[in-house]
């Protein structure tokens, strides 16, 4: 079953990837694999068809699944709900044995952690993909009138703001695990670094405090050290922290601006932003050090991130934000060839992109008429969704940040 | 055999005199000299001359509140504006920071701290950066002139505070720019 599951989807993959004509930029406009996939009524407690429910849009956001009627489906889940716990069943049709079976629990904070769990473990076995229904995003929004951070499930869902500096704080960026959140923060006086080791009960340690800017932040896969920006000494520089020795590396010396670091999967080496060749664009340099590479020409870019997953060689890795024309759009760069995609175009500002750890949507910030909310882009498809109106009581939403 | 040793040291010296030298011409003339500097005349012989790190534009300890936003109008008639995108000085910004330089020599025990600010267009991280490069670039400036580097320190608001809530280049160009504050005395 999984198998077969495998092939159709190579096949689609291939023939879905069709190109738009620009020689240097282009929009990816595929028609993604899918497979037809029912969910039937859960047996079990009151809370049975809203855990299904929240499956079938769980299924249906992971965008690998088109939730049909049971007599379209290829694939059927069935489930019983009993003291809070889903046991599941997924089976292939026309096949009596199921493929899946699984009980969860979710996280304990009720149905929709149940059916997150459960949409994970189909997205995982039976699309062999990895799910990001138990994800988490991070943003700036400003409705208390300062900028705080504030978090969510990844459909929007379960909103909760998590600091309450009334003051400038901003761009959150997860940790390698989903709980630990780096962000910079004003509530000092100064733009300072902090983490909060874990958003469910958010402590915040300040990690970089140095005279002048302290901005960037981004921890490293492994969780032991912290890409940052520092002006210290005299300038906005790359730097490398130990985060358990506190010690640094600098890793940058020029006389212009760097900005924004972000990890390669493999934690050995960080891409960035540079304006030393006159216009902001993104380098590529060693964790620990060494010579960086310049891996975009032209125009005006900024906002690297880089996938931890990457989900097919059609799919760039890294996606940033440039200008096209009068807007800002967001783009993505295939690391190994150096192939630009222009991956949004819809008349508004598209900016500060990045990942799910699937590596295939991206969460950004839209702004239409200086109002700005979050949307999400299947950069297979390039179709782009708001991630939840009922976001929009948060004012504006800008800068966010996507769990691993 | 002392004479030989005496002009082995002589020799030293002079290499130790002449590198110094020679890192002293490498300097931007605007750097700011950090402690006792390359100078020749320290107490006490021949200086241990280090092969120079770039001290050049190190920042001092940080010192008060920059919310307080203490700023007397002869500070506020003297913010630079910049281009889009840049962060250099522009020859007819120039005078404003001559005359902060004659301010803060008037005024020698001020800590003058340096808030830079860029417009609405592009992200907020890189503008952040970018700010900061301005406001570096005004301390870069005031050093040259003369200006003691540890009573300068910056702050960048990116493109949070702009001086003109419009969205046309009117405004922009308002908003890229670098203000002084007093944070010290």
């Amino acid at each position: 079953m999984k198998h077969r599951m495998w092939s159709v989807l190579a096949v689609c993959g291939m023939a879905g990837v069709a190109m738009a004509a620009a020689p240097a930029v282009r929009i990816i406009k595929g028609q993604a694999p899918k497979i037809n996939i029912a969910v039937e009524p859960f047996a079990g407690d009151a809370s049975a068809q809203q855990i299904a429910a929240v499956l079938a849009t769980d299924l249906v956001r992971s965008d690998w699944f088109n939730y049909v009627p049971s007599a379209n489906a290829e694939v059927i889940v069935r489930g019983t709900v009993s003291g809070g716990a889903l046991t599941g069943a997924v089976f292939s049709r026309g096949h009596s044995a199921p493929v899946l079976q699984k009980v969860c629990a979710g996280d304990n904070s009720g149905p929709r952690s149940v059916a997150h769990q459960m949409a994970d473990e189909i997205v995982r076995n039976i699309a062999g993909k990895p799910g990001i229904a138990q994800t988490k995003i991070a943003c700036v929004a400003n409705a208390t009138g300062s900028k705080e951070i504030y978090v969510m499930d990844y459909d929007g869902a379960n909103v909760k703001r998590l600091t309450n500096d009334h003051t400038l704080t901003v761009r959150p960026r997860f940790g390698p695990n989903r709980r630990t959140l780096v962000y910079t923060s004003y509530r000092s006086g100064w733009p300072d670094v902090y983490i909060m080791a874990d958003i469910a009960a958010p402590a915040p340690r300040r990690v970089a405090y140095y005279p002048g800017l302290n901005t960037g932040g981004a921890i490293s896969p492994d969780g032991r050290r912290l890409a940052v920006i520092l002006s210290k000494d005299g300038n906005p520089e790359l730097y490398v922290m130990d985060l358990a020795t506190s010690g640094l590396t600098r890793l940058s010396r020029t006389r212009q601006a760097e900005s924004s670091p972000c990890w390669s999967p493999d934690g050995s080496q960080i891409c960035f932003i540079s304006d030393r060749a006159g216009q902001p664009q993104l380098y590529i340099i060693p964790a620990g050090g060494g010579e960086a590479r310049r891996v975009t020409f032209g125009g005006y870019k900024t906002e690297p991130d880089w996938a931890s997953w990457s989900v097919s060689a059609e799919v760039p890795d890294i996606c940033f934000c440039a200008r096209a024309g009068r807007q800002f759009q967001i783009f993505g760069l295939k690391s190994r060839t150096g192939e630009e995609l222009l991956l949004t175009q819809d008349g508004a500002d598209n900016e500060d992109p990045c990942w799910a750890p699937d590596g295939r949507h991206i969460v950004y910030s839209r702004t239409v008429s200086h109002r700005s909310s979050l949307y999400i882009l299947d950069a297979f498809t390039g179709r782009t969704i708001e991630l939840n109106p009922n976001l929009r009581v948060l004012g504006d939403c800008t800068a966010p940040a996507w769990s691993r | 055999m002392n004479t030989r040793l005496l002009t082995k040291i002589s020799v030293l010296s002079l290499a130790v005199v002449v590198s110094a030298g020679m890192v002293g011409c490498k300097k931007k003339p605007h750097a700011t000299p950090p402690g006792p500097g390359p100078g020749l005349e320290g107490a006490g012989g021949p200086i241990a001359v280090a092969p120079a790190p770039d001290t050049t534009g190190i920042m001092p300890p940080r010192s008060g509140d920059p919310t307080q936003r203490n700023q007397p109008p002869r500070l506020a008639a003297n913010t630079v504006h910049f281009a889009f995108d840049s962060s250099v000085v522009n020859p007819s910004e120039r005078p404003k920071l001559d005359d902060m330089a004659g301010y803060m020599r008037e005024n020698p025990n001020q800590i003058i701290t340096i808030e830079g600010h860029c417009d609405e267009r592009g992200t907020a991280e890189y503008n952040r950066a970018l700010g900061e490069r301005r406001a570096q670039a005004c301390r870069e400036y005031l050093a040259g002139a003369g200006v003691d580097g540890n009573k300068l320190q910056t702050i960048s608001y990116g493109k949070e505070k702009p001086a003109d809530l419009g969205h046309g280049e009117e405004a922009w160009a308002k908003n890229r720019r670098a203000e002084f504050i007093i944070t010290g005395q």
